[in-house]
């Protein structure tokens, strides 16, 4: 009985994701019931977890560019193709992937601080060699 | 088509459809100078963002070959004990997605002080790019391995460990990939003799393979390599090798 109260429930949200978002071309990602949902609170923790790091880092300024500006795409549009083609980086659960990727890294980031340089040091020179 | 034509006009509508996407600027030089590209300004602008972001851990950072119209090499030198911090962050920044472990390699150089360059090559799908990530050790500095980030290193690092004898601590199964059980020595170095230290031959009368240091006396390995019938060069084949006499002739 509760088995087949289950399994009506995920095929209709099956049938539900099915008409509006394709599924993923990776294996192994899933497809949340609501992604805009799931990317918003990504992008709300990430905002939130970056704000540990000093203001002057430039992977801080970063990922608050990029993230603001998918926040405002996701916030914006409803349609799930439409947000996919704006930002143009892969199907909805990749982009999912992505922002649970960043949030991952973020602790490892405050941890190593490789924004403080050592007192004389500059930063490296990017070298055009042929 | 329909779909696809209005997401291309929306796209060509937006002022920088890339902006975001590899958090690079758009060319702005790419008319005037003929040596770049797109392509290539992409990744000077992805580089100068990895520097600025990672400032004490880049010693260098190059882009070889930059006159290809397709872009170049991108290649990333950090201090050794910044490898895996560098290498998870290139996996999952957002701007980077190199996800790809294409391969870990090392070379070496016997006069330098750090005298092993390791190198590992990174490919990203999601934005079409490789990177070289390069560092420098020397015999006995171990580096922290990568497998706690990129699975597919584990091999690859064996490999370096075996040929180039560059130890890899946290590694889960450091053990030789290559040689043989008991090999001594790590063949890849420059300053590995070419013959090896052993050689292994099948004993007739132990009834199995043996081996046992090699044994070539030096004026054998004074090769000519110009022809391959005289190994021997004029004047300095030993006095004590076999002299084959030539039969007298008999007079008709």
């Amino acid at each position: 009985m509760l088995r087949c109260v289950a399994r009506r429930a995920f095929s209709a949200a099956r049938v539900r994701n099915l008409a509006t978002i394709r599924e993923p071309g990776v294996v192994g990602l899933v497809t949340p019931d609501d992604p805009r949902q799931a990317l918003k609170e990504l992008y709300g923790r990430t905002l939130e977890a970056v704000k540990d790091l000093p203001e002057s880092a430039a992977y801080r300024t970063n990922v608050e560019k990029i993230t603001n500006y998918r926040l405002g795409v996701v916030s914006e549009n409803e349609d799930i193709e439409k947000i996919e083609a704006m930002l143009n980086i892969g199907q909805v659960q990749e982009i999912i992937e992505q922002a649970e990727n960043e949030l991952e890294l973020i602790p490892h980031m405050a941890d190593w601080k490789p924004w403080e340089m050592q007192d004389g040091k500059k930063p490296a020179v990017i070298e055009i060699v042929d | 088509m329909m779909n696809i034509r209005r997401v291309a006009t929306a796209l060509s509508r937006r002022p920088s459809p890339n902006a975001f996407r590899t958090l690079c600027a758009q060319p702005s030089d790419a008319q005037s100078n003929p040596l770049s590209s797109p392509m290539l300004d992409q990744q000077k602008s992805f580089m100068a963002s990895i520097v600025e972001m990672l400032p004490n851990s880049v010693t260098a950072a190059r882009i070889q070959s930059g006159n290809s119209p397709m872009g170049a090499e991108m290649v990333l030198e950090v201090p050794n004990d910044m490898t895996i911090r560098v290498l998870r962050f290139l996996k999952l920044h957002s701007s980077s997605q190199f996800k790809g472990f294409i391969q870990a390699t090392a070379v070496d150089y016997p006069e330098r002080k750090d005298r092993f360059r390791v190198v590992y090559s990174l490919l990203s799908t999601r934005f079409n790019a490789r990177i070289r990530v390069q560092t420098y050790v020397d015999e006995i500095t171990p580096l922290e391995s990568a497998t706690k980030i990129f699975k597919g290193a584990d091999w690859f690092e064996r490999e370096v460990w075996d040929m180039y004898g560059v130890f890899f601590h946290s590694h889960p199964d450091m053990r030789r990939i290559l040689t043989d059980y008991g090999f001594e020595g790590h063949p890849q170095r420059k300053d590995f003799p070419l013959s090896g230290y052993v050689e292994v031959r099948y004993d007739d009368t132990e009834k199995r393979v043996v081996q046992e240091p090699v044994e070539i006396a030096q004026e054998y390995r004074s090769f000519e390599y110009s022809t391959p019938w005289e190994v021997f060069p004029e004047g300095t084949r030993p006095k004590d090798a076999l002299q084959i006499e030539e039969p007298e002739k008999t007079p008709s």
